[in-house]
């Protein structure tokens, strides 16, 4: 009898937490569309600051410019900005791109320079600091949740560290967005900003008349636009200024944007298979509960007829 | 009159797309007007009015600093924020 009451009141906690998982799953669906209606809206802007810049970069007159963003010097200081979720339930992804880095950081065990991370979202930094006990290869710039990055802040601030030359290179990790079932730890250089983010090919980056970024058949780029003259009000070094953390404020928001868009596909993928997971053992238990329920009126209806035919 | 496409894009939406005949900028060295054919040129916008003239309409948006890149055939627009405004409101706030 206790046995029943036992696997009813399990039974029970599952069910309650297949809704639980199945409610987490909408959330999480909504708040994907949420965001994905947002990347929808910020895309065109994003894609035509880029194909400005790089259009730009491919200018003879940009490499003259020799401006301090683009400035390649020897790298003694290297910044790797790590974006991470604040919460946690959303599988492998935050694990997969904490191991991507930690192997990042062994690759370049002996080299002459030094590591600091930056970290956004508060997984990524609960796994540093504590992996930071361990071993000493690196130094912990600064930390926050992910809801509180802004892409503008952070362009500012790494700026600001690459022109005083406090650091040298700076690169960005986060969960890169393949497909709702698919995302993939990926490493992305910022700073310096380099000419061109295609092969180098002068011969055809130089060439009048095709955009580089046409020739990569890049939506967004606009491939019949001609190589631009030079007409710029100011001068190319104060617009340079202001365009060029104009462009990697854009790229930060647009890769927030993915890390969240990772975020919310793996977590909806995760609970969709939490709860199928529950809706298995429900059945399983339900059938366990069943066999002994029906052994149990069995036996009952066994002792009645004995007693009865005892009794005639 | 020839008309050049014209597309006004902030980091949140596409906040104008369309053919216009003639605009005028708020260019950070003084606003300047564009007509279909301009020569090529990136320019630094500050925060201000854009007018955009399509057909016998005219558009008018309040935005903030940005860039604007023109060809003879388009004129991309890059700002902060951009909303389109009635003609007599002033554009103090986004100063």
């Amino acid at each position: 009898m206790n046995n029943l009451r036992e696997i009813k009141s399990r039974l029970r906690s599952i069910r309650k937490n297949r809704q639980i998982l199945s409610a987490m799953k909408m959330v999480s669906a909504v708040k994907l569309r949420r965001i994905q209606v947002v990347v929808q809206a910020s895309r065109p802007y994003a894609q035509r600051l880029e194909a400005l810049v790089q259009n730009l970069l491919d200018m003879p007159e940009a490499r003259a410019l020799q401006h301090p963003l683009m400035s390649r010097r020897s790298v003694h200081r290297v910044l790797w900005v790590v974006i991470s979720t604040d919460r946690g339930l959303c599988g492998s992804l935050n694990t997969n791109l904490f191991r991507f880095i930690q192997q990042a950081l062994r690759e370049r065990a002996g080299a002459k320079s030094t590591v600091a991370l930056w970290l956004i979202g508060r997984k990524a930094g609960d796994f540093f600091k504590r992996a930071l006990a361990k071993s000493a290869d690196f130094r912990i710039e600064q930390a926050y949740p992910l809801e509180e990055a802004q892409a503008e802040n952070i362009v500012r601030q790494v700026c600001d560290l690459y022109r005083k030359g406090q650091v040298d290179q700076v690169d960005l990790f986060y969960a890169q967005c393949k497909s709702t079932l698919r995302q993939i730890p990926a490493k992305v250089p910022l700073l310096p900003l380099a000419p061109s983010a295609c092969p180098p090919d002068s011969t055809k980056a130089l060439s009048p008349g095709r955009s580089a970024l046409a020739e990569h058949g890049r939506p967004g780029a606009t491939g019949t636009r001609q190589q631009r003259a030079g007409l710029f009000e100011p001068a190319p070094g104060t617009i340079a200024d202001d365009l060029l953390p104009r462009y990697l404020a854009s790229q930060v928001r647009q890769i927030l944007f993915e890390e969240q868009v990772s975020e919310h596909s793996a977590r909806m993928i995760m609970m969709d298979q939490a709860s199928k997971n529950a809706s298995d053992m429900i059945s399983q238990i339900q059938l366990d509960y069943n066999t002994l329920r029906q052994g149990m009126i069995t036996r009952e209806l066994t002792d009645i007829t004995t007693g009865v035919e005892a009794m005639a | 009159m020839t008309s050049f496409a014209l597309e006004i894009l902030t980091p949140a939406r596409r906040v104008f797309a369309g053919e216009s005949e003639s605009m005028v900028l708020p260019g950070s060295e003084g606003s300047f007007g564009v007509l279909a054919g301009h020569v090529p040129l990136l320019a630094r916008l500050s925060a201000g009015r854009i007018m955009v003239r399509q057909g016998t309409q005219e558009h008018y948006f309040d935005c903030g600093p940005g860039v604007a890149d023109v060809d003879p055939k388009h004129v991309t627009v890059l700002v902060d924020s951009a909303e389109e405004t009635e003609p007599q409101m002033n554009t103090d706030r986004h100063r």
